[in-house]
């Protein structure tokens, strides 16, 4: 009769290397899946932090044109800059980056950061003020604006 | 068999991270960030609001937003903690029983259900990003946290539906990620964790792979915040300095000031200098005002000096308890973002005698080594499934002695390769595939693993048949290489034993010696490539001639011959240059008797489409498989 194997020890590691070969296999799916929505979002991902990056200058030409003094407000060549900051903001528009917060918008944190509150009567929460600007480009919030709350 | 997330539950941040493919991996929420604020809030209309959206709330609604509760979290009313957070904290806490509540919205609620709000969402947002369900997790909190404090974070881990099958200690998680537990000897290990408002430093010993805690020590309120405030301070007394304009109670300048000052203090951290440019900061009746400041690291570090040094007091009182002295700590882990800055690196240097380790993610550190943990525990580590890799470049030698390579170094074995290679002369019956291992460019440079011939290939134009080379290397090293004709349905193959059988030395060798001679070597390589051009061009020239004899023009004929006659002689040449402009020259020549033929007569559709297939034919001759009997 020939020698006796212990079928219990294969049986347990034939179980052990199954269940490896699950998990490996689950996660290796899980991945390949994951890895082809990572794809889509790196794309924009790159898109996004060059828009963000030139952001502290569109903001600043924001603050220039804010502060557009008024004795030379007439002169050609400050209507000429003004002109320039507009077909900026079109510009930015058709690569689909458009700017959040208006003053009298109702505040939603999800695209507002609230750096103050003036204290009022009222229901709804509104934007007070915009202190900064905020962008997004399509769906996904580049920047929040951040502006001051009151309610109306 | 679902897997068990990692959760760092921190003072001020959250992150999480899971074990996959044998490596742990952060876990980004639904927003896109790696970690998460522990905040939650309710608002107006009763919704609730977890994380950074609760964050840009709440000053809106500061008496609904609770953030911090891991300072409350298992306490009980009377400790003295809790009675001094009443008058830090900007929400409502009162007293139930022995235990603190907190007033949010119309209701009270426990730090550990406010905690299982913010576990909740890092729970949701896990499974959205792994697209399974999460059920169970390992969380993390503070080494000096008591029976109590570990007991209310588990409870708040299971009112977020998860089954916590591990605490543990925040600073072994960092020892985890840092692999220290795999060091074979009992060591000593101090880790420095400095957050956005916390400073903890703990003393660890491993023995047995187990880690224990002999001493913690800290400062509650020290953090990354009181740098941020420090620098913001000097930079509005240095434009009251410049301008005379006290801005303290300008909000958006402030702001705007909060933020340069977290840039500047990050980019200081890799640069020595930085220009803050704040243009329009402000405006008075006479117009705006710009500001403009150059802020050097030590500048900063002087800025910051006093918090750095503070602390170093309670790094000697954890030594001191623990009974160690500097030289006894074997490694020192830093934690938490503000341990990037090197003023701290610098400290931590100082105090422990000892670079500290760095690699992983400080901010991540925590969640990576819970995610360890799990992965433990779920029985995803394992040895087993440690996968290697192959240490050198696998192939083939090809035409003009060179080395194509099929497997390329550092490939995760198991693996295969297959790739289609041809003859290199007419009617050639037989290719040998010798295979070769090693980075050098050329056959010879490289080390012989084993040779074979596949004979039988069917009489042929040189590039026609179809030689199929596949290399399978299994997971112990095992090289199979198999040649098959395509056309005849022939094949050979050879087994190797030892491909991967080389000791670290030896890698490193070949690795050098490939670094070294890569110049050399490309040239060589470039020189092969366009002499094998070269004989391609001659190739397809005498074939011109020989196939269509009859219908070229005896002038033609003998333009054609000198041609070729002269190609040949540059074949002798070793230069690359002069061998490419030879290739070119025939080519030019042979264009535009190709071009007579063509217009003398309209050729049948049929032909035309057989010219194409050799045309196609053509790619494979690159890299055609040598032949010992090649004329």
């Amino acid at each position: 009769m020939p020698k006796k194997v212990k079928p219990i020890k294969y049986d347990q590691a034939i179980t052990e290397l199954t269940a490896d070969l699950q998990r490996i296999q689950a996660d290796f799916v899980n991945f390949k899946t994951r890895a082809e929505a990572n794809r889509q979002r790196d794309v924009n991902c790159g898109k996004e932090q060059i828009i963000e990056a030139f952001l502290p200058i569109l903001d600043n030409l924001d603050r220039a044109i804010t502060h557009e003094p008024k004795d030379i407000k007439e002169h050609v060549w400050v209507k000429g800059i003004t002109q320039m900051v507009k077909q900026l903001d079109s510009q930015l528009e058709s690569i689909g980056v458009t700017k959040i917060g208006e003053t009298g918008e109702e505040f939603d944190p999800t695209k507002h950061e609230a750096i103050a509150m003036e204290e009022s009567d009222g229901d709804t929460e509104v934007i007070a003020e915009v202190l900064q600007l905020g962008y997004q480009f399509g769906d996904t919030v580049i920047r929040p604006a951040k502006v001051k709350v009151t309610r109306k | 068999m679902g897997k068990i997330i990692g959760i760092d539950l921190g003072t001020t941040n959250s992150a999480m991270a899971v074990m996959e493919g044998g490596k742990p991996e952060i876990i980004a929420n639904s927003e896109g960030n790696r970690t998460t604020p522990s905040v939650v809030a309710i608002n107006k209309n009763g919704e609730r609001l977890v994380g950074q959206i609760a964050r840009r709330q709440a000053v809106t609604n500061s008496q609904n937003t609770i953030y911090e509760m891991k300072r409350l979290i298992g306490r009980r009313w009377e400790d003295k903690e809790v009675q001094r957070d009443i008058k830090l904290m900007g929400y409502e806490m009162v007293k139930s029983d022995d235990s603190v509540k907190i007033k949010m919205g119309d209701k009270e609620y426990s730090p550990e259900e406010l905690s299982a709000m913010v576990l909740s969402k890092l729970k949701a947002d896990a499974e959205a990003f792994l697209g399974q369900p999460v059920t169970e997790a390992v969380i993390t909190t503070p080494a000096y946290f008591d029976d109590a404090q570990r007991q209310a974070t588990k409870d708040a881990g299971k009112i977020a539906g998860l089954e916590v099958k591990r605490i543990i200690n925040e600073p072994t998680a960092a020892a985890l990620a840092y692999g220290l537990d795999k060091d074979k000897k009992d060591e000593k290990i101090a880790v420095y964790d400095l957050g956005g408002g916390t400073f903890d430093i703990s003393i660890l010993e491993l023995g047995d792979g187990v880690f224990e805690v002999k001493s913690t020590n800290g400062d509650t309120h020290l953090g990354g915040a009181d740098f941020d405030r420090t620098i913001v301070n000097y930079l509005l007394e240095e434009f009251k300095k410049d301008h005379s304009i006290d801005i303290t109670d300008d909000r958006s300048a402030i702001q705007r000031l909060r933020d340069e000052a977290e840039k500047a203090k990050i980019e200081l951290s890799t640069t020595n200098e930085v220009n803050i440019n704040l243009p329009f900061l402000t405006a008075t009746a006479d117009g705006p005002v710009h500001f403009e400041i150059k802020l050097t690291r030590a500048k900063l570090e002087s800025l910051v000096g006093e918090l750095v040094n503070q602390t170093a007091i309670p790094c000697e009182k954890a030594l001191k308890d623990a009974g160690v002295k500097t030289s006894d700590i074997n490694a020192v882990i830093l934690v938490g973002g503000m341990t990037r800055m090197p003023a701290v690196i610098k400290k931590v240097k100082e105090i422990f005698g000892k670079d500290p380790m760095q690699g992983v993610n400080p901010d991540e550190v925590v969640a990576i080594g819970a995610a360890i943990q799990g992965g433990v525990l779920a029985g995803d580590v394992k040895d087993v499934l440690l996968l290697d890799v192959t240490p050198l470049s696998l192939g083939i030698e090809t035409m003009g002695g060179v080395s194509t390579k099929l497997i390329e170094r550092n490939t995760t074995i198991p693996t295969s390769k297959s790739e289609v290679f041809s003859t290199a002369a007419d009617n050639q019956p037989q290719v040998e595939i010798h295979v070769l291992q090693g980075e050098r460019e050329m056959s010879a440079d490289n080390k012989s693993l084993g040779r074979f011939l596949l004979d039988g290939i069917a009489p042929a134009p040189r590039g026609i048949p179809q030689i199929e080379v596949t290399f399978n290397l299994d997971a112990n090293g095992i090289l199979n290489v198999t040649a098959k004709d395509k056309g005849t349905g022939k094949e050979q193959s050879i087994t190797i034993q030892n491909s991967g059988n080389l000791s670290k030395d030896d890698v490193e060798k070949a690795r050098k010696e490939a670094e070294a001679h890569a110049e050399e070597d490309k040239k060589k390589r470039e020189a092969i490539d366009s002499k094998n051009q070269l004989e391609n061009a001659i190739y397809q020239a005498q074939k011109l001639k020989d196939d269509n004899g009859d219908k070229i023009s005896e002038d033609d004929k003998k333009a054609l011959d000198e041609a070729i006659e002269a190609a040949k002689k540059e074949l002798e040449s070793d230069d690359k240059d002069k061998l490419e402009a030879a290739a070119k020259e025939l080519t030019n020549k042979i264009m535009p008797i190709g071009a007579k033929l063509y217009e003398q007569s309209t050729p049948p559709a049929g032909d035309d489409k057989k010219e194409d297939n050799k045309e196609d034919k053509e790619s494979p001759v690159e890299g055609e498989v040598i032949d010992d009997k090649k004329e």
